[in-house]
């Protein structure tokens, strides 16, 4: 395989013996330094192969190892010859971030930083413990959040209505349809509503340390000072058996098809077959139940903060700012080669960045861009972006999600090894609790790579434009 | 005698199995897929419940089977850390395993939380003899 460096940000790896088109990556000197060794780079070529690709394979720059796909991969497909992936989206379908402000700063919070994060503990099931959410659903129900997605909790009393236009596609997928998803997804979503999860999810109270553009920040209701909370989760239990039963029908049917797989976990079917669109349906279904499982914890954010500050959501300012998945594939409309076209993006570990402009961004952000939300670690800061017209033009509207891993989990733990990490985040005037004995070790600030050094290259690659930075003060991770 | 350890990988978590059997792999893989959510040699054998899974080859049910003790934790709250008698038979081109899995309710006072698995992938997945009387299985979990 050989890279090459085709400007500034982009390394490309020219189309070569099965690919179909070149495969892309968004970097650095430095971010592809690190991928020596990984098998990130391979998997984007993996991905040049797939029947139908449209344009190149693409990889942002926080790009690391996944299955089938690279995290960070993002890739197009023609809806007549090309395929849908359930790899390409990856096992928690619908993983996102909600993003909320408020008009408070730091000394309105009154020093009960650690008070709150004990309450978002309390009224957020994470870890192992999180397969309760403590909402009761009935089949009738459970179905209902399938097909309704965040309608569904709002309707239940969590959050607002008007969080609803601030959420990516309203909340709410059209395409879901209850048969697709199987009864055992159905069983493993039953109690699973208003859970957090472990790993790398979070909830992070958090304030903006720097604002980048006026502008967009006002639009976005972001100051200076200004508390923020963020939410990061997923689908759980309903989502990874979406995945889990799709993958293992879709590598039988990727035979069938005669499609050559060079990964089990690249299996896909034709985005017309029956199959395409049966896993279409259920991903979108186990989208919706994500929309949903935020919309719940935003409302359990509000509930938690009142209790401790005494303050209504209202009084406190608090509001959804936008709510984006990471983990997805959409039926959208891009212009390519001149001719607008429909087509099947999928986006692992990338975000949707659409641009000033487009009908599908909030008409309260449509002069400066979708809020794009960009969780660092909990030890440095995350980001807010608007999307821009260049990466309408280069990466089908996307635009990286993350910091991207450094260090593998068990890495992580070994240099962990007789420090005191809780002891060094309080020390930066970060409180942290943790639902699992090793996650702190697992999730530490040096785990990741630093979050700046992937927010420079979508900057000067003009997929994304910084907005506000935010620095975490209080972080519950699962 | 067979044995297991985890592998790093990027985001997640490897587990490597080697057993002189299969029956072995099976039991195995299952102690070291709870190892990925609490300490197995907390869990109790004490509830007994049928596992039968229907796949294409021997690893993608193996697999398979871990994708089930994963769905009855999730479902029901079982850690299954062990499986015995695993049953295996050929047709058709394809591979049935019907087992028993052994395990007790979760329970937080005792079960000390390592952290979640949100699935078994077919990533890398292998099972094959790797010697006389030794199997070597290996899989990657998504956490």
């Amino acid at each position: 395989m050989r890279l090459e460096k085709l400007d500034a940000t982009r390394w490309i790896v020219r189309r070569t013996g099965a690919m179909r088109t070149d495969a892309v990556v968004y970097a650095s000197e430095p971010i592809i330094d690190a991928l020596s060794g990984d098998q990130s780079l391979q998997q984007v070529c993996n991905v040049a192969a797939l029947p139908g690709i449209v344009g190149p394979a693409l990889a942002m720059p926080d790009i690391h190892g996944g299955y089938g796909f690279p995290i960070g991969g993002v890739a197009a497909f023609d809806l007549d010859e090309g395929v849908v992936s359930p790899g390409g989206v990856g096992y928690d379908i619908n993983c996102g971030v909600r993003l909320m402000r408020t008009d408070m700063v730091r000394e309105d919070l009154g020093g009960l930083e650690e008070k709150i994060l004990y309450a978002l503990a309390v009224a957020i099931p994470a870890g192992l413990g999180s397969r309760d959410g403590g909402i009761k659903l009935d089949r009738r129900e459970l179905h209902k959040v399938v097909e309704q997605g965040a309608r569904f909790a709002v309707k239940r009393g969590y959050g607002l209505k008007a969080d609803l236009d601030l959420i990516e596609a309203k909340g709410r997928i059209a395409d879901a349809e209850i048969d697709a998803v199987s009864p055992r997804a159905l069983d493993r979503g039953r109690k699973q509503l208003g859970t957090l999860g472990s790993g790398n999810h979070f909830v992070e109270l958090q304030e903006v340390d720097r604002i980048f553009d006026e502008g967009a920040a006002a639009a976005m209701g972001l100051a200076d000072g200004g508390i923020t909370v963020s939410i990061h989760t997923g689908s759980r239990g309903l989502g990874h058996q979406v995945a889990t039963e799709a993958i293992a029908q879709l590598v039988k049917v990727a035979r069938r098809h005669g499609i050559e797989l060079p990964d089990r976990q690249l299996c896909c079917a034709p985005v017309d077959s029956d199959e395409g669109q049966r896993y279409l349906a259920a991903m979108a279904g186990a989208a919706n139940f994500a929309f949903a499982n935020r919309q719940v914890l935003a409302g359990r954010v509000a509930e938690a903060m009142q209790r401790v500050l005494h303050e209504t959501p209202a009084r406190m300012g608090l509001r959804t700012v936008y709510d984006v998945a990471h983990n997805i594939a959409k039926i959208e409309r891009h212009v390519v080669d001149g001719e607008e076209r429909l087509l099947c993006v999928h986006r692992k570990g990338a975000t949707r960045a659409f641009p000033p402009g487009h009908p599908e961004v909030p008409r309260v952000y449509r002069k400066v861009g979708q809020p794009v939300l960009v969780p660092g670690d909990m030890g440095r800061c995350s980001y807010v972006l608007a999307g821009q017209a260049g990466a309408m033009e280069r990466t089908f509207g996307s635009t990286c999600h993350g910091a991207g891993r450094l260090l593998s989990r068990t890495a992580a733990k070994k240099r962990a090894r007789g420090r005191d990490l809780e002891g060094e985040l309080a020390a930066k005037g970060i409180h942290v609790r943790t639902a699992s004995r090793h996650t702190l070790a697992e999730e530490m600030p040096d785990a990741y790579k630093d979050v700046e050094q992937v927010i420079d290259v979508v900057r000067r690659a003009g997929i994304g434009k910084p907005v506000a930075r935010l620095r975490p003060l209080a972080v519950v991770k699962g | 005698m067979g044995s297991y350890r985890y592998v790093e990988h990027d985001a997640d978590l490897g587990i490597e199995v080697t057993g002189e059997s299969l029956d072995e792999i099976w039991d195995l893989g299952a102690r070291a897929l709870m190892g990925g959510m609490t300490d197995p040699a907390t869990i109790r054998p004490i509830e007994r419940v049928p596992v039968r899974v229907e796949a294409a080859d021997l690893t993608t049910a193996w697999v398979e089977t871990l994708s089930e003790l994963l769905f009855r934790f999730d479902v029901d709250g079982l850690l299954l850390v062990a499986v015995e008698r695993p049953q295996f038979s050929e047709d058709g081109g394809g591979v049935t395993v019907t087992a028993t899995a052994c395990g007790e309710r979760y329970d937080p006072a005792r079960h000390p939380s390592e952290g979640g698995i949100k699935a078994v992938t077919h990533h890398g997945a292998e099972l094959r003899r790797d010697g006389p009387q030794r199997w070597l299985g290996r899989v990657l979990l998504d956490l």
